[in-house]
């Protein structure tokens, strides 16, 4: 195994976590997967992206509706190909594979249960306070209201708990499941970003890496 | 299994090849048990009488609904063995089949104790009456009393079968199928110990199964096994487990309320014996269509695939010749049904007037058979190629949506035939639908590829 350093981020929406991530990638020169980690996983089994990511964003769906869908379709006997689970299974494949060739930094996708047994792996949650998130999230979308903003918030923080804990063993958001847990509204975004890296370096020294 | 992890091979591989690879072991298994369903019919209609075919025809939906509790758990359970499995991770694997060992011993027994306690009750709400109910209520007493086991039968041989065995799986089903076959006609013919006899062969032959799939667990050796620290409930697998195996209970328990709807009408408008032709018919029927649900095991992966990998002449390929196979199947079920009524009838009972009641509704039944495997492959497909809506409205169509408003408007005028009429127009308007979507979405893809 290469002793590849991987950033495992889970993270609240709207705690800006994909904005971090990716300074986290670009300062350390490492490579930067979330959404790109569909079309990856994609590629690595001969899909066609798109169709890809529509399978991918059932998953946003009532999940009880899913499974009539499941059932029906036969995954009680054989698991269907593009279930949520086997989904799952291929992404993990990837992340697994992408760990060993690179080091890189991974958001979302129980990414830190899929590299529980990897040493190399530091994992960070970043949640932030409502009214930073609102903020956060009002920038990237125009013309919606505060209300509406923390409607979307709790459904997005639901969904992801719902997805996390159903597939790890551990509970998602809370910090004896990771590293690191990081309140981003303590010392802003550009700061926490030096705390990480600071955080990260001294563990990858700790490991034998120098970054 | 290690085929299916590396999907590529369905974009590649000889379609035929390939679609009786995967739809193979799936129709081995839902053929077995729709022919021990038949073979028990048999059983019991010669060795015990007419009525005796109603009176088990009556327990039918109770069974169902133990067996739907045992699939929740099974299904359910499974599905989370091999996400866990999926992900090496051995000790949250371990929990779920303590969990599921657990749960399905709670469900079983509660099972059991309403179930009994209510028997009666329940039995008459089925549609049984005071000449069909001792038999219904015989055999029925037994089933609860092994209720347990089938429980814990059902959801760890699916545990098992997703765990990486699903050859000692198939096994185990087919154990059951053979102990049964041994069993009934020694307790029926030779004891005589009438309906009671067939329920113990049932129980006995799963209590046979339990001790196979109990073996298999308890064994060290094998990387899934008990031990102790894993049987307490977790909220969290809990949940799980009724998460995903809600689905299928759901499903189940549609098929139950289905049935005691028919039940019921033919109870009003054709009395006791009318209730035992359907069980006939009916066993019969679900030989063919759990062939045409093994075929579309088998095409949803391959469809679903090249439909992803935007390999659309493969997925028209398998397409067609799933639908080609599915209406030789039903198509066969049809000339059978048509042609030979009274032979097959004559196979379960010696009673005249039973056989002439199930000769004439299987010809009415089976009158829209040869469109029918249509229907259910396209609402199959539609599945496979994401368009889950569709394949639930249709999957639906035939079974809940067009039949149940015929069940309730049919018999008042036609009686006993209104019952049987209902099957088929409700078939054939859902194949209509059916095929329209089809046309829908080969017409919308077509236009869009024109575009590009």
């Amino acid at each position: 195994m290469g002793k590849n350093i991987i950033i495992s981020i889970g993270r609240q929406f709207g705690a800006g976590g994909r904005r971090i991530g990716k300074a986290l990638a670009e300062a350390l020169n490492f490579d930067y997967y979330d959404n790109e980690l569909i079309t990856a996983t994609a590629k690595e089994c001969g899909l066609d992206p798109e169709f890809f990511k529509k399978a991918d964003e059932k998953s946003e769906k009532n999940y009880f509706l899913q499974q009539i869908e499941e059932y029906i379709s036969g995954g009680f006997f054989t698991n269907s190909l593009l279930s949520n689970d086997q989904l799952f299974k291929l992404q993990s494949d990837t992340i697994r594979k992408l760990a060993e060739e690179k080091p890189c930094v991974i958001v979302g996708r129980c990414s830190d249960y899929v590299l529980r047994d990897n040493p190399y792996c530091i994992s960070i949650f970043l949640h932030s306070s409502d009214e930073d998130r609102i903020e956060r999230i009002k920038k990237r979308m125009e013309g919606v209201s505060d209300d509406e903003i923390t409607d979307m918030m709790k459904l997005a923080d639901k969904r992801r708990a719902h997805y996390y804990n159903f597939y790890s063993n551990k509970t998602w958001g809370m910090s004896s499941t990771y590293t690191l847990s990081v309140d981003v509204s303590a010392l802003g975004e550009k700061q926490t970003i030096d705390f990480l890296l600071a955080f990260i370096k001294q563990k990858a020294h700790q490991l034998g890496v120098d970054l | 299994m290690t085929e299916k992890n590396s999907p590529a091979i369905l974009g590649t591989g000889n379609i035929k090849r390939l679609l009786l690879e995967y739809s193979g072991p799936a129709i081995i298994a839902m053929m077995t048990s729709s022919l021990y369903n038949i073979i028990d019919r048999i059983f019991i209609g010669k060795g015990v009488g007419a009525l005796a075919i109603s009176g088990l025809a009556l327990t039918f939906p109770l069974m169902n609904l133990a067996a739907a509790f045992g699939a929740m758990i099974g299904a359910g359970g499974a599905t989370l063995v091999s996400i866990k499995l999926g992900q090496k991770d051995k000790a949250s694997a371990e929990m779920v089949l303590g969990n599921v060992f657990t749960l399905n011993v709670i469900l079983g027994v509660i099972f059991m104790a309403l179930g009994l306690y209510f028997l009666d009750e329940i039995l008459y709400i089925f549609g049984a009456s005071e000449n069909t109910l001792p038999y219904a209520r015989d055999f029925m007493q037994v089933i609860l009393i092994g209720n347990v086991v089938t429980h814990l039968y059902l959801g760890l041989n699916s545990v098992m079968r997703s765990s990486g065995n699903p050859n000692k799986a198939m096994i185990t089903t087919l154990l059951t199928v053979v102990v049964n076959l041994i069993l009934a006609p020694i307790f029926i013919f030779y004891f005589n110990w009438g309906i009671r006899g067939a329920a113990t062969a049932t129980v006995l032959a799963q209590v046979a199964a339990l001790i196979f799939v109990l073996v298999h667990f308890a064994d060290k050796r094998n990387f899934l096994h008990f031990q102790s620290g894993i049987y307490k409930l977790k909220k969290r697998i809990v949940s799980g487990i009724f998460s995903i195996g809600m689905a299928p209970f759901v499903m189940h328990a549609c098929s139950c309320l289905v049935i005691i709807i028919i039940n019921n009408a033919l109870q009003s408008h054709g009395g006791d014996l009318a209730i035992g032709a359907f069980g006939i018919i009916n066993g019969i029927v679900m030989l063919f269509v759990m062939l045409v649900m093994g075929l579309n095991q088998g095409m949803q992966p391959i469809a679903g695939y090249n439909f992803g990998a935007n390999l659309h002449d493969r997925v028209r390929q398998v397409l067609k010749l799933t639908l080609i196979y599915a209406t030789i199947v039903t198509t066969v079920a049809f000339l059978l049904g048509e042609l030979l009524p009274y032979q097959i009838a004559r196979l379960f009972t010696n009673d005249q007037e039973l056989i002439e009641i199930s000769a004439r509704g299987m010809r009415i039944v089976v009158a829209a058979f040869p469109i029918v495997g249509m229907q259910m492959v396209v609402a199959n497909f539609f599945q496979s190629i994401g368009r889950a809506q569709w394949a639930i409205f249709l999957s639906a169509s035939r079974q809940l949506l067009f039949l149940l408003p015929l069940l309730l408007l049919l018999p008042s005028h036609f009686d006993t035939n209104g019952v049987w009429l209902s099957m088929p127009i409700s078939d054939a308007i859902a194949t209509f639908i059916a095929c329209g979507l089809l046309y829908a979405e080969f017409k919308r893809k077509k236009k869009s590829k024109e575009e590009n």
